[in-house]
């Protein structure tokens, strides 16, 4: 096993799971931040909320049954990707957006909950159309939001453990993360290399909270 | 005043249930033994770390050994044997280890950990290779050809450096002379029942597991038993980590004629 290829995998999934999250959260978050209707605004929060509280090892449980390659989906799945959803690195992106959308949804929502209608109006009244009002008034505003919302979803995927161990299957440089890896050594009692990646594990996330905390009181300065 | 009534019931109920529970439990068994005893004595436990290819029959042993002794509960723990030798050499309170092999409860024993002279043979494993319901019945005496072929995308395995199933894998594998032809398929589950999950789930098509998992199961799904030459055999040993009256009757009752012809039947050497 080797800590560098499970490191620069954790990485790459945590890389590309935030950007699929982002695209995902944005148009998300403002149709919740906007949705007028409590009932269909409850249900899509709640449904955003679930992996807060359910166990990842029901999102594993589900993702493996529902999409084994003896189901229609697990063929449309293997038609579309060339491989099955268990034991690969797509598969890892799924069970990740699904696990981290509540942590990148809950504060862009927040904050395009709180910009001010008002200007809103006036932009309207100036003439510019819904999708300008969008991305040259609302967005370059809550940016901030959104990069803290990206670096939670991002912390959040590399902190992944439970989805992991259920479809990952262990393959090195594939589906072996560093949580995995270090699980692993764990059992294996070789701890000198889990308190290596378990070191890596707490400076990193440590740095990346920090961060994320600084520049939120800068938002709300602001 | 509605939270603290909503508290006060709450807690209530994880006292309550529980022990609603218990007693429903004692009564149960005092339909067929002596009424007024049951509940006199506190119930004993027996904690068994055991190797996940042995859990289901080790939980038909469990069931004759509380039939024999009144209150006892046998407390079954599975995982890979390396993973359950790293909790034993951590403090993990386990009264008798079943390991897949000798080698982790002989290094018990060196440790100290295990007391001495408790080490056991039980039951000597036989690996399976095993294929998913959805791959075609094998029609060849010889089945590991089989794994070559392209709709064979995923051949699960159990950890080898935890499962000593997973080493006999590597082993047979080497021995067949296609560890490198199947390299790419291989994926590892934690211990032998993932595995066998894997497999049964329909995300793996092929996979090592034991026989005594396959025989539990209703229809026996394709399989082929792995021959003997082409790993060294999976002596399955014991130890005893506790001098506990009821841990030493456990260990005595593995050692019984009984216990032997369910180990036997179970799809054990």
């Amino acid at each position: 096993m080797n800590i560098w290829s499970a490191l620069i995998l954790t990485l790459q999934l945590a890389s590309v799971s935030t950007c699929i999250l982002l695209f995902i959260s944005i148009p998300l978050a403002w149709w919740l931040a906007r949705c007028q209707t409590v009932v269909y605004r409850g249900i899509v929060e709640a449904v955003v909320a679930l992996p807060l509280v359910l166990p990842p090892t029901v999102v594993g449980f589900y993702l493996l049954v529902i999409f084994a390659p003896t189901t229609l989906l697990g063929q449309m799945w293997l038609s579309v990707t060339g491989h099955t959803l268990a034991f690969s690195f797509s598969g890892l992106v799924v069970g990740s957006v699904l696990y981290s959308l509540p942590f990148v949804v809950q504060p862009i929502q927040a904050a395009f909950t709180q910009f001010p209608n008002k200007l809103l109006d006036a932009a309207a009244v100036l003439g510019a159309s819904p999708t300008q009002r969008f991305f040259n008034l609302v967005l370059p505003s809550v940016w901030r939001s959104v990069l803290v919302a990206a670096s939670l979803g991002f912390a959040h995927t590399i902190g992944e453990f439970g989805i992991v161990l259920m479809i990952g299957g262990s393959i090195p440089e594939e589906t072996r993360v560093l949580s995995i890896a270090l699980y692993e050594y764990v059992e294996m009692t070789e701890y000198a290399r889990a308190h290596t990646i378990a070191s890596i594990l707490v400076i990193f996330s440590f740095i990346l909270l920090f961060c994320i905390y600084v520049a939120r009181q800068k938002i709300d300065r602001h | 005043m509605l939270f603290r009534l909503f508290v006060i019931v709450y807690i209530a109920l994880l006292v309550a249930v529980p022990h609603a529970l218990a007693v429903t439990k004692d009564t149960t068994h005092t339909a067929s033994n002596a009424p007024q005893t049951t509940n006199t004595s506190p119930t004993e436990k027996v904690r068994i770390a055991v190797a996940s290819n042995f859990k289901h029959t080790l939980e038909k042993i469990a069931l004759l050994f509380t039939r024999k002794q009144k209150n006892v509960q046998v407390r079954v723990s599975s995982a890979a044997s390396g993973a359950l030798f790293a909790y034993i050499l951590n403090g993990a309170p386990f009264d008798i280890f079943l390991s897949a092999d000798s080698v982790f409860p002989r290094r018990l024993e060196q440790r100290g950990i295990a007391l001495a002279n408790t080490r056991v043979r039980y039951a000597e494993g036989q690996l399976v290779l095993l294929f998913a319901r959805h791959v075609e019945k094998l029609a060849t005496p010889f089945a590991p050809p089989l794994l070559l072929r392209p709709e064979v995308k995923h051949i699960a395995i159990a950890n080898h450096h935890l499962a000593p199933y997973g080493r006999a894998t590597l082993e047979t594998l080497h021995a067949l002379g296609i560890q490198h032809a199947v390299q790419s398929k291989i994926i590892t589950g934690n211990n032998i029942g993932q595995v066998n999950h894997f497999i049964a789930s329909g995300n793996a098509q092929a996979g090592f597991v034991s026989m005594a998992q396959i025989l539990q199961q209703e229809k026996l799904p394709p399989h082929w038993p792995v021959a003997p030459g082409l790993h060294s055999p999976l002596q399955q040993e014991m130890v005893r980590l506790t001098k506990r009256p009821i841990a030493v009757a456990f260990w005595e009752f593995m050692r019984s004629d009984e216990v032997r012809s369910v180990i036997y039947s179970s799809g054990y050497r």
